[in-house]
């Protein structure tokens, strides 16, 4: 297991390399093989903000945001960033619909929004099809963005976010 | 991680927002976050199943790995719940002796990049199979799968594989690990172990020998014999031979039918006597039979096949309906035991009594490498032959369109002949008046044979002919499904002779059924405009049809090309399975006899085996003809039979060749949703980009414009399907096809500096033809 985990992790690098070269399109990490199981985090200070997944509101501890002429990614985790982040969701868009409300009923999976959410029971990986919802990413200027997610996944399973 | 977020990931000073509330209203977060705890499964069992090189890639051999928890086991030998399966078929290295080594299955095993691609630590998605059983159709899981089984239950829940990765490790004292974590189409992690000895069973195919005798087999005598007449059984087609097969058999093989059945040995021979020999009159000739040469390839030099010699068996054919040449071999219940040789050397001595009675000695070898001996001596005193006149239903007189069930005659009221495709088919009704060959079908009562053209005028043993040959009968008393070769089971024997000339078709059958009845018929009917395609292309004796020929005429020579392969256009030769082609001098096609030094070359090309042989560079002997018609440009007579190094070619033509500079005639299209659109504009997207790929914009007179996104290195003209790159999709009418969005496609754009080609198809609802100028954009 700790072989699969050093190379899971090293998938995770490149998949995180991949995300910040923006090449959208690379197939992203192998799911994450925790070494250990998670046991509750010593966290007591107020979360940033939250996300709900399939019903279950859960605090965010870690909002990361990248973006280019192209594309724009958002990463939250309810773990902080000098954790290892085993739970998180991605939320990318195309630069081009900065701003606007993205329907992904009707949009393009995987250009004109990406979609990952995994924890230490469920991926959903870049290549799931989500079922229906809206995604929208707006820069607010000096690096802030404001982030909207209220989508369906594959499994009809909810997952919203508000930043 | 921290490193990387730190440096990788921007940091967002934004204030937080408040939470989203909507209905319903979540739980509320905890203070702080408990992750949830994952369960990894330890199965208990596990069986380990080796299939080899399958890919026939030799590139990785394909192993599947079953592993499951302690279950009961109900009498149907299915597991009952609670408990989990898993499959994993893997793509493990390649190991050249093709021998089960738990060793090759060290490694780590993630997704195929697509569905073509097997290489060495992958493994294969999941997916159903239906296997239709009588009265029942069964799905179930292959490939990688997950499986639950409740409690009390053999039901299985299956999870289909599609991402994830498997570890398997050797623990150095014997036994090995496999651990991993799977997700499937239910987006669950599967996370398992296992440890335990690997314990292989090797499914890989064993090399069929065609011999398996363990000593020489002397003193052989058999009580009973067969003569069959095979006629021109290498299509020479000069009147030079005739094939005879000889059976000889135990007592207790069952002789009555055209191929022999029930207990015991048989010896198989076949020799080649004159052409004018008439078996039912002359038998065999006396003399002595020495096998010819047979070629490694299998097939017989021409100058081999000449009366006086014996066939060698044919190689590593061993269906009963197939086998060829000359065999020993013994029966159980008329299936062939583990006891059997292919004949490959030796001699026959036929004493033909004159009487009718035999007395023939064989000393042959067979083909092991330290050959086995199968000698002995026969003395019969007849050697019947089947359908010869007073044996059988062959006793049935017939006059023209009539027919009879187990010797009970009735009349055929209405007989139509008619072309299906380039076969040629008579159909037959008792109910007179039918008018039309489909409408035979609409009665009751119909009897049909249809027949490839390679079979015009031939007399063919239903049991043993290759060519395609197609019976089918709802008469009353004589149902037969469908008879064609390799699908004998509805009959015993069966001989038939259907001959079309001169604006006739004459047809003469007769069949014993499987349950022992008999049909025999007889039909004639008068139909002009029946194409009979006579032209020939034959490789090693394979004979086809030619249905395609294009000729070129440059500098001075003539090239021709022939083809069994329906085509149009002479670009698609690649595409074809076979072809071969002349090249001579315009003053040699005169119908003149040449010698293949004569002329500049006659090749073919085996497109599916990717051999290509040419006069230039192989040792090429032989004669051919060509004859063009000068007052048809197009029209061309061919005869050839050339031998390159023991291989034949044989090739008859006589028909119009499509002149091979006949370029198609493309129309620039987009057909989306079955209608079509036309295209006003193509340019290409070169910008600079991360990815590497580029962007073909096909703007349609719908108004609107379709995306093809690809890897660059895919501008080469060749086609490449979805599952070659993430990178590749066709985004059109707001979707974007792909291989992540579940869509199968191929794309296949080529260009120069003027012109781009493109063809690319969803194989759903959108398909675009393009040929033509375009614009770069970079």
């Amino acid at each position: 297991m700790r072989d699969l985990m050093k190379l899971s992790v090293k998938y995770i690098i490149i998949a995180i390399f991949a995300l910040v070269a923006l090449q959208a399109c690379e197939k992203p990490s192998v799911p994450q093989i925790p070494d250990t199981p998670q046991q509750e985090q010593p966290v007591v200070e107020p979360p940033i903000c939250t996300y709900e997944y399939d019903g279950k509101e859960y605090p965010v501890y870690s909002v990361s945001f990248t973006a280019d002429e192209t594309q724009i990614f958002v990463k939250i985790s309810p773990f902080k960033k000098d954790q290892l982040q085993t739970t998180y969701a991605v939320i990318g868009i195309n630069a081009s619909l900065e701003g606007m409300e993205i329907d992904v009923d009707k949009a393009w999976h995987n250009d004109d929004y990406y979609f990952i959410y995994e924890d230490p029971i469920m991926y959903y990986s870049q290549y799931r099809h989500l079922q229906s919802g809206k995604i929208m990413v707006k820069s607010l200027g000096e690096g802030n963005f404001q982030v909207r997610a209220d989508v369906i996944l594959p499994d009809g399973k909810t997952f919203r976010f508000e930043y | 991680m921290l490193l990387l977020s730190v440096i990788l990931w921007a940091v967002s000073c934004q204030e937080p927002l408040p939470p989203v509330v909507e209905e319903p209203v979540p739980e509320k977060p905890e203070e702080g976050f408990v992750e949830a705890v994952p369960d990894t499964v330890t199965f208990t069992n596990a069986d380990f199943i080796y299939y080899g090189d399958i890919a026939g890639e030799s590139s990785s051999d394909d192993w599947v790995v079953k592993l499951y928890t302690d279950m009961e086991i109900d009498d149907l030998g299915n597991p009952i719940g609670p408990g989990t399966v898993t499959q994993l078929q893997l793509n493990a290295e390649f190991d050249e002796n093709q021998k089960a080594d738990p060793s090759k299955l060290e490694g780590l095993y993630r997704e195929m990049t697509n569905s073509g691609n097997f290489a060495p630590g992958t493994f294969v998605s999941g997916y159903m199979v239906r296997l239709d059983l009588p009265g029942q159709t069964i799905e179930m899981a292959d490939g990688t799968f997950y499986a639950d089984l409740p409690d009390g239950s053999a039901d299985m829940d299956y999870d289909l594989i599609d991402e994830g990765a498997v570890s398997i490790k050797s623990n150095h004292d014997g036994t090995f690990t496999i651990e991993g974590v799977l997700v499937g189409k239910k987006y669950t992690k599967r996370y398992f172990k296992w440890t335990g000895d690997i314990d292989p069973r090797n499914y890989v195919p064993e090399e069929t020998p065609n011999s398996t005798l363990k000593q020489d087999m002397t003193g052989l005598t058999f009580d009973q014999g067969q003569l069959q007449d095979k006629g021109d059984y290498f299509y020479r087609m000069d009147e030079t031979y005739r094939c005879l097969l000889i059976y000889l058999g135990d007592e207790s093989v069952d002789m009555s039918g055209s191929r022999p059945s029930g207990d015991g040995a048989v010896l198989r021979l076949e020799v080649l006597v004159p052409w004018e020999t008439d078996i039912t009159k002359d038998g065999i000739p006396s003399g002595t039979y020495k096998m010819t040469d047979r070629n490694l390839d299998t097939s017989i030099d021409k100058d081999n096949i000449v009366p006086g010699v014996a066939v060698p068996g044919l190689p590593n054919v061993f269906a009963a309906w197939k086998v060829a040449g000359s065999w020993y071999y013994e029966l159980d219940n008329g299936e062939w035991t583990q006891t059997y040789a292919r004949i490959d050397e030796g001699e026959i001595v036929i004493d033909n009594h004159g009487d009718g009675s035999y007395t023939i000695s064989y000393d042959l070898l067979d083909c092991q490498d330290v050959p086995k001996k199968i000698q002995g001596r026969t003395t019969l005193s007849e050697l019947p032959v089947p359908g010869k006149p007073g044996q059988g239903n062959q006793d049935m007189v017939l006059d023209a369109n009539t027919y009879a069930v187990d010797k009970e005659k009735s009349s055929f009221g209405s007989v139509e002949v008619s072309n299906l495709g380039e076969y040629i088919c008579i159909a037959a009704s008792p109910v007179e008046g039918v008018d039309g060959f489909d409408a035979i079908f609409d009665q009751d009562e119909y009897f049909y044979v249809a027949i490839s053209p390679l079979l015009n005028g031939k007399e063919f043993d239903l049991m043993a002919e290759k060519d395609l040959y197609t019976v089918m009968s709802t008469l009353d008393g004589a149902f037969l499904e469908s008879v064609a070769p390799g699908m004998t089971q509805e009959i015993k024997a069966g001989k038939c002779c259907f001959k079309y000339e001169n604006e006739k078709a004459e047809v003469e059958i007769s069949l014993t059924l499987a349950d022992g009845r008999t049909l025999a018929a007889k039909m004639e009917a008068e139909e002009a405009g029946i194409v009979v395609n006579e032209n020939i292309f034959a490789i090693a004796g394979d004979e086809k049809p030619v249905r395609t020929a294009f000729y070129l005429k440059e500098d001075g020579l003539t090239t021709l090309y022939l083809t069994p392969a329906g085509i149009q256009y002479f670009e698609d030769i690649p595409i074809t399975t076979y072809y071969a082609y002349i090249v001579l001098d315009d003053t040699q096609c005169n119908g003149r006899a040449l010698d293949v030094s004569d002329i500049v070359a006659v090749g073919y090309g085996d497109n599916f085996n990717e051999k290509y042989v040419d006069s230039r560079e192989v040792t090429a002997s032989g004669s051919l003809k060509v004859l063009s018609d000068p007052n048809n440009v197009a029209h061309y007579q061919v005869s050839a039979d050339v031998t390159f190094g023991g291989t034949t070619l044989k090739l008859r033509y006589d028909g119009n060749a499509i002149d091979a500079g006949t370029k198609e005639v493309v129309k620039n299209e987009v057909v989306y949703n079955g209608k079509s659109y036309g295209i006003t504009g193509v340019s290409l997207d070169l910008q600079p980009n991360p990815e590497g790929t580029c962007g073909v914009l096909i703007a349609t007179d719908r108004g609107d414009v379709i995306r093809i996104n690809l890897p660059l290195n895919f501008l080469d003209g060749n086609a490449h399907g979805f599952s070659q790159s993430h990178d590749l999709c066709i985004e059109y009418d707001g979707q974007v096809y792909s291989k992540a969005n579940g869509y199968s496609g191929t794309v296949t754009v080529g260009k120069d500096e003027n012109t781009i080609k493109i063809e690319a198809t969803n194989y759903d609802n959108l398909k675009i033809i393009y040929e033509g100028p375009y614009e770069t954009v970079s």
